[in-house]
């Protein structure tokens, strides 16, 4: 039984440090990265206990409110470094079609936004287009019915992907 | 101050499904032992859960310090108490820490709710979510936030399958699909089957196998 690793604190994160982006593709092509792979809830968690996906026991205390982000380096040594992987998740994709006029388009954020924000659901905008997680694929369905009078100047997709919501917004999700 | 925050479980689950008795049957156990547990009742309009495990556990018992059995009424919606705004709990946790930093481990129970209750990550460190095969085999494929996200997926009251036509295969299998590698156990809180399983759990991933702390009242 090989020993645990202990985590107390976030050293960085290889999609914001070039610095240890170069380091972790360098380790990566020696087979010495490690990743923990963790659910969005899980982000805000303090204490876990983790297994890497090669196995590896983690076990993980952070200072109170610390948030780990897609990414995060939580171990690092000259024999291996542990990164934060999000799980993917199933996400509703609504954009405004690019041809929409100008005033429209203001007609249009407002009520997707009311519709959203009757289905309190944390939401992330990215490149024109609004994202929130859904449950099920029959929301979608549903998701459509609500955004019937102005579905045509829509596109609404379902994909799939890591979401790390806007923060600061509290939502109740249920 | 990292080093004085205590372990935080949560128990979640619909109404009747057994939470507090999960938690009448998983203290006595810690207790042996040697840790040291407090408990937060989140009830929606009385405190009856609270004073019954303070009977149970305090009074009859005696493992457990009746001030450490503590009962919040919430109101309303349950869930918002623990999850939109677990302020209130949040600082019942902080007194305990404060008061009582020798405890090892604070049990919040989370007022008997819907399929989608969840706990703030901020509240709880392992959320555990109970259900009963007498609502029904179909539950765990029925899915819900509270079935699909749980670190630990609790099924109590196998002894009632036969008497309302559940079939405890089905829940296992559906359980799976739904939930993966993350475990589920069956239980049965009357009696104590299976509830050493779920002892194991929160002494492995809650408390991280450590030793109890020492005594320094």
């Amino acid at each position: 039984m090989s020993a645990s690793i202990h985590v107390g604190s976030i050293l960085g994160n290889v999609n914001r440090d070039s610095m240890l982006r170069a380091r972790y593709e360098d380790m990566s092509k020696q087979g010495l990265c490690e990743t923990v792979r963790i659910s969005r809830m899980e982000t805000e968690r303090v204490r876990m206990r983790k297994s890497t996906d090669k196995g590896s026991d983690v076990i993980i205390t952070l200072p109170q409110g610390s948030r780990l982000r897609h990414g995060d380096v939580i171990h690092l040594s000259d024999e291996r470094m542990i990164v934060v992987e999000l799980e993917e998740e199933d996400l509703a994709m609504v954009r405004i079609r690019d041809d929409t006029p100008a005033d429209h388009a203001v007609e249009m954020a407002a009520r997707i936004g009311h519709t959203i924000g009757n289905l309190h659901r944390p939401i992330k905008v990215e490149d024109r287009s609004i994202y929130f997680p859904i449950q099920a694929d029959t929301e979608m369905e549903m998701l459509r019915r609500l955004l019937d009078p102005i579905l045509d100047h829509l596109v609404v997709e379902k994909v799939r992907m890591v979401f790390e919501p806007e923060e600061g917004a509290e939502v109740h999700e249920h | 101050m990292s080093s004085k925050r205590i372990p935080r479980l949560g128990v979640g689950g619909p109404v009747g499904s057994g939470k507090t008795m999960l938690i009448e049957r998983i203290v006595p156990i810690l207790a042996a032992r040697g840790y040291k547990v407090g408990i937060i009742s989140n009830d929606v309009v009385s405190k009856e859960d609270a004073e019954r495990m303070r009977r149970h556990l305090a009074k009859e018992m005696g493992i457990v310090p009746e001030e450490l059995v503590i009962g919040v009424a919430t109101g309303g919606c349950p869930h918002t108490a623990i999850r939109e705004d677990p302020s209130m709990n949040l600082a019942i946790v902080e007194e305990l820490e404060s008061k009582y930093p020798y405890l090892d481990l604070i049990v919040i129970e989370s007022g008997g709710d819907n399929i989608t209750t969840t706990f703030s990550p901020a509240l709880a460190d392992y959320f555990i979510y109970i259900v009963d095969v007498s609502a029904g085999d179909k539950y765990p494929r029925k899915r819900g936030l509270g079935i699909e996200t749980c670190d630990l997926l609790v099924i109590n009251k196998v002894d009632l399958a036969p008497y309302v036509g559940a079939d405890l295969s089905i829940m296992e299998r559906d359980a799976r699909i739904v939930r993966g590698s993350k475990p589920f156990v069956f239980v049965n809180c009357k009696t104590g089957e299976g509830i050493d399983k779920v002892v194991e759990h929160v002494i492995r991933d809650v408390l991280f196998e450590a030793p109890p702390k020492p005594i320094s009242r």
